[in-house]
């Protein structure tokens, strides 16, 4: 039996899960706020497939359901997906990606604290693989928009991909002056692509009111998840060691690359508040299961992840990479938790080791 | 507290890694004085007593079915004792002795163990070493001229051990003096930080027997020869603190440190590290670096032992936790049944599960009440079992490794241990672990991590007691190859020579005829004479 | 001179030089192969020893060999690593790590795994004829002709040979008792306590 069933007045894990998923509330919200519908419908959505894969592989699997769904992890997967994936993306592209995530990968290799990698971020590189179009969808700031989807239309254009009014998800990103727009991230990839300098982009966009805002509520909604994030630190829930090393990296990264050439390699206050990147930071890298476990093995983890997500934000083919340095870091952790060992209390020199038992 | 700071205290300035503050729950029982335990007439007192009965010794009981005895009757050998380790026990009381039977122990295997069973006569309880005042029976010993051997000698007849919980006999311990150097002076460092939750005794201990503590200490302190003692005592025990201010102003030699109250800073290597900064090596003990550790509770017992020729057969007990009408500390003598305690101070044991023995982070729960007291029981909790916590998969979150204080992963050991790969936890220093339970405390998942672990020690230690035996079976039988060989070359060499003898004495007597006829004669004579001398 | 030897066309040329730089290098690999297998010779085999440290060295014979050393060896020709009673599934586990092969259950026909048992000489039935001392193959058995016999129980390794040459079968097989020394913790189950 358990060794101490009085004292035990720390967070147990239900709790744990819970308080991450209360944590990406005030993102959610300013996501809400400036993107539109979309979210919140991916969000339920993505949500209710989660918990129904973790109920029907459980079942597969011979486990108590209730039991197991009580502990809050597909919730969280679900939600992190629902934040992650664009706004308005059709119904069964999420159920695809929800679906993978939670049973191809967690529960085939065991489940909760077995997965190597993080079930989100599989998802959402399956999906990014297979639709990219669809994927890389993202709408502009709502304010910005002549047609805006009201809550019906949202659910329609989700399910169906056609309401009324409303032809295609792509239409709605015209804009009043006749632009489409995307992500600041996107946008300037390709400016940049095309041979624009970015003190060019950076002036062509203050020249026009529809860039400024587009860039801003990206900015708020990552202001919004890294408040979400500190409350986590401040209730202990994630240690200090992979949010701070993943932005140390970035801000020291950033900050070599614009010594070299200011004009073409973006500015560490760019890098941090566009994209996902606070998400990314505070809720997707720190995931204990998939996360290096020692402490000085964290510090290297985050700092990898910070340099692979700027390396391929700038001389990759994606935009926003966070899911792929996140992926990469985690097939690396076991060796990096090997090397990192910490120092044991006193030398350690080792005793009479069994020669003969297996490894 | 200010105003009686004074130059001998000091705050601890070194810190140890990890540790975790759970909810003390001290207040409970430590704010009446120490009472003692009415005992009933039937005491069970167990013949080993110290850590060391893991290791099989030889106890010789010196006393017989029937024999009666008084309080404090040695009822096994300690001197002529053939095992240097072994630690005698006493009589609790006035009595005969009923039965000695193997009953079920306090091991955490629930194996029996010899017992001795003693009944009281009706009026022990008149006796009691806390009533009576220590001028009438104080013994005429003027302690610093006995030589060290003799106390060393006296302390393990007393049958005295750690009495901080670990029972390590305390007379080997002491046996051999400190050596001292430049870097490490030798200190005696007294261990009064009770780290764990609910327990209160050694706070009650200090606060009512301050300076029979300390001269406890100084007579400790001339058997080891200490150039210095530290009093190492937790911020939450802010009045034993001042009586022991109180008592120490005049001596030079003692000084109290001060620690911030954490768990475990009660265990040795984690003490040594507050007091001296420096890390015990895996083959280390304290004496390495000159220090000796002892409770406040051993101290206590020692000064009984030399100055009253009183031999240790009480101890002072926490009994605590919310089915507990009056939670106060007790004089309980060894061999109480906890059943009698139960029924004694009406705890209600319809709502009793289990009891646990010692504190509730590394203590030991047991169900079987009737099983008695002993010198390793500092704390007695009944609390009414709350909801059994849910084990859950490991989440692997890294907690247990930022809290242990000997800076393990706990959660690797955890997970080589379930998989049985034994070789990888020797390498991640699996021995080194203290099972503070500190990591269990902190577990989101409520693993019970120190069970995972202890189940590995002992798969390890059987691993390797297979081993030696399987060397040693090979080496026996290699050797019995050799010997039947050697007998087989040994017989057909003889074989050989006499077939060769034969033939070469048949070749002799071919060319010699006369001879051959003669030696044949030689040997009718020989026959002859043979069967003349038998018949 | 020259007007003797054929005029070989360049590819030829080619070839041959392909070949006789290949046949150098295959002689060099060959020269530096053999040199090893003389100077870095070890003698006997490393693997048998290697599998009969592995091996409980009860000398049983229940693997159908005659000790442990022949079963070490003729596992090193072939046989299946699941014959060792005594060793058990620990054991199979650990011939299979080193020798890498699947782990299989044990062979039922040797014998069944059991707790460890020692030999016990009722002393009121021997007559003292030395069989079982001859049986035994770790001498653990004291005794002499027409004198009282007894088996030391700290060297006993259970392998039961001398239960059969016994003429009075004087002798049992008892289970170790289980004592603070020999002890062994229970593994921590908490899938029960899941499911419950």
């Amino acid at each position: 039996m358990a060794n101490n069933p009085f004292s035990n007045q720390t967070w147990s894990t239900n709790q744990l899960m819970f308080l991450v998923c209360a944590g990406l509330i005030p993102g959610a919200i300013a996501q809400y706020y400036f993107f539109g519908w979309g979210i919140l419908i991916n969000l339920v959505l993505c949500c209710s497939y989660a918990i129904s894969a973790e109920a029907l592989i459980l079942k597969v699997r011979n486990r108590p359901i209730l039991f197991t769904l009580k502990d809050n992890s597909a919730l969280l997967t679900g939600l992190l997906l629902g934040l992650a994936l664009p706004p308005l993306l059709p119904w069964w592209m999420s159920f695809i990606g929800v679906y993978f995530a939670i049973i191809f990968a967690k529960h085939l290799y065991g489940g909760l604290g077995y997965n190597p990698f993080n079930p989100a971020m599989i998802g959402y590189v399956v999906l990014l693989i297979s639709f990219p179009l669809a994927m890389t969808n993202w709408l502009p700031a709502q304010e910005l928009l002549i047609l805006k989807p009201s809550l019906i239309q949202s659910i329609e254009l989700t399910f169906f991909g056609i309401s009324n009014e409303i032809s295609n998800v792509t239409d709605i990103k015209i804009l009043a002056d006749g632009f489409t727009m995307a992500t600041p991230l996107d946008h300037i990839r390709t400016s940049l692509s095309q041979g624009y300098m970015l003190s060019e982009i950076q002036s062509q966009s203050n020249e026009n009111l529809s860039f400024i805002i587009n860039s801003n509520s990206w900015i708020w909604v990552n202001v919004a998840y890294l408040l979400g994030g500190l409350y986590l630190l401040f209730l202990k829930i994630i240690r200090w060691h992979i949010p701070v090393s993943i932005m140390t990296s970035m801000i020291i990264t950033s900050y070599f690359l614009s010594i070299i050439d200011n004009q073409k390699y973006l500015s560490a206050s760019d890098h941090l508040f566009y994209g996902a990147t606070m998400l990314g930071v505070f809720f997707i890298a720190t995931d204990p299961v998939s996360a290096s476990t020692t402490q000085k093995g964290r510090l290297l983890f985050g700092a990898s992840i910070g340099f692979t997500l700027i390396i391929i934000r700038t001389f990759g083919s994606y935009p926003d990479a966070f899911a792929f340095s996140v992926i990469l870091l985690n097939i690396a952790s076991p060796t990096i938790d090997h090397y990192f060992r910490p120092k044991t209390y006193g030398s350690a020199i080792p005793i009479k080791v069994l020669d003969n038992n297996d490894e | 507290m200010k105003s009686l700071h004074n130059k001998f205290t000091s705050n601890a300035i070194f810190k140890f890694h990890g540790g975790v503050h759970p909810t003390e729950n001290k207040l409970i029982s430590n704010s009446q004085t120490s009472v003692k335990f009415e005992s009933d007439n039937f005491f069970r007192v167990l013949v080993n007593q110290s850590s060391v009965k893991k290791f099989e010794l030889p106890i010789e009981i010196i006393v017989t079915k029937g024999q009666k005895v008084i309080q404090g009757e040695a009822l096994t050998s300690g001197d002529s004792s053939s095992d240097y380790f072994y630690v005698p026990v006493h009589s609790p009381c006035d009595g005969t002795v009923l039965d000695i039977e193997c009953f079920s122990g306090d091991h955490i295997s629930g194996l029996a163990e010899t017992t001795i069973v003693i009944e009281a006569q009706k009026n022990h309880e008149k006796k009691s070493r806390i009533k009576s005042t220590p001028s009438v029976e104080r013994a005429n010993i003027n302690w610093k001229n006995e030589s060290a051997e003799y106390l060393v000698k006296k302390i393990r007849n007393a049958g005295i051990v750690g009495l901080g919980g670990a029972t390590f006999p305390t007379h080997i311990k002491q046996y051999i003096p400190l050596k001292r150097d430049k870097q490490n002076p030798a200190t005696l460092i007294i261990n009064a930080m009770e780290c764990e939750p609910y327990i209160t005794c050694d706070d009650r201990l200090i606060r009512e027997q301050a300076k029979s503590i300390i001269e406890g200490a100084l007579i400790v302190s001339r058997i080891v020869n200490c150039d210095k003692i530290i009093f190492v005592i937790e911020d939450n025990k802010p009045e034993a603190i001042m009586s022991l201010q109180k008592v120490i102003k005049n001596e030079s030699k003692i000084s109290i440190l001060i620690a911030p109250t954490k768990y475990p800073s009660g265990g040795e290597k984690q003490l040594i590290q507050i007091v001296t900064g420096k890390e015990l090596t895996k083959h280390q003990l304290p004496k390495d670096l000159n220090i000796l550790v002892q409770n406040v509770a051993t101290l206590f017992a020692v000064y009984q032992a030399i100055l009253f020729n009183r031999n240790l057969t009480e101890r002072l007990v926490t009994i605590t936790g919310d089915l507990v009408p009056d939670p106060r500390n007790y004089w309980i003598p060894f061999g109480t049944p906890i059943s009698w305690i139960i029924k004694h101070l009406n705890i209600s044991e319809k709502d009793l599960d289990i009891v646990i023995i010692g504190g509730p982070l590394m203590g030991q729960k047991i169900c079987d009440f009737s099983i008695p007291t002993s010198k390793k029981v500092n704390c007695l909790i009944f609390n009414q079992t709350l909801v059994q916590n849910e084990i859950k998969d490991c989440i692997r979150c890294g907690e247990c490794e930022i809290v242990c204080p000997i800076k393990l992963l706990p959660q690797q050991l955890y997970w080589f241990s379930k998989s049985e790969q034994w070789k990888p936890m020797q390498q991640l220093d699996l021995d080194a672990c203290i099972e503070c339970g500190a990591c269990d405390y902190v577990c989101p998942s409520h693993i019970p991590l120190v069970d995972y672990f202890r189940f590995a020690k002992s798969e390890v230690k059987h691993l390797l007691n297979k081993e030696s035996a399987s060397e040693i079976a090979k080496q026996r039988f290699e050797n019995r190859e050799k010997r039947l060989i050697r007998i087989e070359q040994e017989r057909k060499s003889k074989q050989e020579k006499i077939t060769l003898d034969r033939q070469k004495a048949s070749e002799d007597n071919s060319k010699d005829p006369e001879g051959k006829k003669a030696a044949i004669l030689a040997a009718l004579n020989r026959f002859k004479s043979k069967s003349q001398g038998e018949s | 001179m020259f007007g003797l030897i054929p005029e070989i066309s360049p590819w030829l040329i080619e070839i041959f030089q392909a070949i006789l730089i290949l046949t150098i290098f295959a002689g060099l690999c060959g020269a530096l192969l053999g040199y090893a297998a003389v100077y870095f010779k070890v003698e006997g085999n490393p693997l048998v020893e290697q599998i009969n440290s592995l091996l409980p060295q009860t000398q049983c014979g229940q693997c159908g060999h005659p000790g442990c050393k022949p079963y070490a060896e003729a596992i090193v020709n072939g046989e299946a690593i699941n014959r060792c009673p005594p060793g058990g599934e620990a054991g199979i586990k650990s011939l299979a790590n080193l020798l890498e092969l699947e782990v299989i259950p044990l062979n039922d026909e040797c014998g069944a795994e059991s707790l460890p048992r020692v030999a016990f000489i009722i002393e009121e039935e021997c007559i003292g004829c030395t069989k079982c001392i001859q049986a035994c193959p770790v001498d653990a058995i004291v005794g002499t002709a027409k004198q009282m016999h007894t088996v030391i129980a700290s060297e006993c390794t259970g392998c039961d040979l001398c239960v059969a040459p016994c003429p009075v079968d004087c002798i049992e097989m008892l289970f170790v008792e289980t004592n603070l020394l020999n002890w062994r913790q229970e593994k921590p189950n908490f899938q029960s306590i899941i499911l419950n």
